[in-house]
C-alpha cells in the first residue's frame, strides 16, 4: 500500500473503457433480434416455466396469483400488482415491455420473463419455389 | 503495523467492522426507493470500508468484514437477503485482494471500486437467477452494470481522497507507539 496522491491512473481507464464497452453492448443487444413476432409472458416458478401468456392475444388484460405474487398481464407488458414478500422488489420494478426483460421476486423464486415467439408458428424465414 | 493480528489492529478491525455495519444501515435509509434506480441497487457505501480495510490489514480482514455484513443482512433482512450479501461480497472481495496489489502502480481505488461494484453485482445476479433457476434474469445485469459505474466512481473518488489522509493519521499513531 502506498499512499499517493494521484486520483486517476492508466489501469482505471482501461477499466472504465472495457465495462462501458460492455455496458453498451449489452444494451444493444435485444435491437439486434426480430422486432415482429409476439410478445410472450413466461411465469417461471422454482425454474420450471409454469405458464406462458401470449401478450397480444384477446383476453388482456390478465390478472395470475402465483405464490403470493398479483401478477398483472396487459398488451402494454407485465408488472407484478402486489406480493407478500418482505422487501417488494418485484412491485417497485413496476412494468416490463420489451423481450429479455424479467421481474423476479426472489423470496417466492418467481420470475416472469418476456420473450418474442419463435419457432412455433412461422418455422421458416422465407419459402422459395 | 509488523504483525498482523496485533492488539491494535484487531481494535482497528473491530472499529472498521462496526463502521461496515453502519453505512449498510444508513444507505439503506438514505436510498428509500427513488423510481430511476434498479430495484435492489445499493449505493454500496459500506464497500469503501472492505476496501480500507483491504488496504490496511490485508485481504483475510476483508473477508472478515464481508462475512460480518451478510450476517448483519441475514440477521435484519432475513436469509436471501443475507445469501445475495454473502455472494457478492465474496466476488467483489476476490476481485479486490487481488487488484489491491496493482493499487498506485497502474490502479488507483477509483478502477478498483468500479470493478468491485460491478462484481459485487455480478456475485449477486448469479445468486438470484440461481435462486429462481432462471438464466433470462442475467438480462438485468446491463442495468446492474450500468449503476455500478456510477457507484463504483462515488466510492472510488472518495478512498482516493481519504486514503493518503488517512495513512498519515496511522502513521503518526504509529509514530507515537
Amino acid at each position: 500500500m502506498k499512499a499517493d496522491r494521484r486520483m486517476f491512473r492508466f489501469g482505471d481507464a482501461i477499466v472504465y473503457a472495457v465495462l462501458c464497452a460492455l455496458c453498451v453492448l449489452l444494451f444493444l443487444l435485444p435491437f439486434l433480434q426480430k422486432q415482429n413476432a409476439p410478445l410472450l409472458a413466461e411465469i417461471i416458478v422454482d425454474g420450471e416455466v409454469s405458464e406462458t401468456i401470449d401478450l397480444s392475444n384477446d383476453e388482456m388484460p390478465v390478472v395470475r396469483t402465483v405464490r403470493g405474487c398479483e401478477i398483472s398481464f396487459s398488451r402494454e407488458g407485465v408488472r407484478v400488482s402486489a406480493a407478500d414478500c418482505p422487501d417488494q422488489l418485484c412491485v417497485k420494478t413496476g412494468t416490463i415491455r420489451f423481450p429479455g426483460e424479467s421481474i423476479a421476486c426472489v423470496p417466492n423464486r418467481v420470475v416472469v420473463v418476456l420473450r418474442r415467439q419463435t419457432g412455433t408458428r412461422d418455422p421458416y424465414d422465407m419459402v422459395a419455389y | 503495523m509488523k504483525t498482523r493480528f496485533s492488539a491494535r489492529n484487531l481494535a482497528l478491525l473491530g472499529i472498521l467492522g462496526a463502521l461496515a455495519l453502519l453505512m449498510s444501515f444508513l444507505e439503506n435509509l438514505l436510498l428509500p426507493d427513488l423510481p430511476l434506480l434498479p430495484p435492489g441497487a445499493k449505493l454500496g457505501l459500506s464497500n469503501i470500508i472492505t476496501t480500507l480495510t483491504g488496504a490496511l490489514l490485508g485481504g483475510p480482514a476483508a473477508f472478515l468484514i464481508t462475512a460480518l455484513k451478510a450476517l448483519f443482512a441475514f440477521v435484519t433482512r432475513g436469509a436471501t437477503a443475507g445469501l445475495m450479501s454473502a455472494c457478492g461480497g465474496v466476488l467483489s472481495t476476490l476481485g479486490l485482494v487481488l487488484l489491491l496489489r496493482q493499487q498506485g502502480r497502474t490502479l488507483t481505488f477509483l478502477g478498483i471500486s468500479v470493478l468491485c461494484a460491478a462484481l459485487h453485482n455480478l456475485g449477486q445476479l448469479f445468486c438470484a437467477a440461481a435462486l429462481t433457476g432462471t438464466v433470462s434474469m442475467l438480462n438485468y445485469g446491463k442495468y446492474l452494470l450500468l449503476f455500478s459505474l456510477f457507484t463504483g466512481t462515488l466510492t472510488g473518488v472518495m478512498l482516493n481522497v481519504l486514503m493518503p489522509r488517512l495513512m498519515q493519521v496511522l502513521l503518526k499513531g504509529e509514530e507515537r507507539l
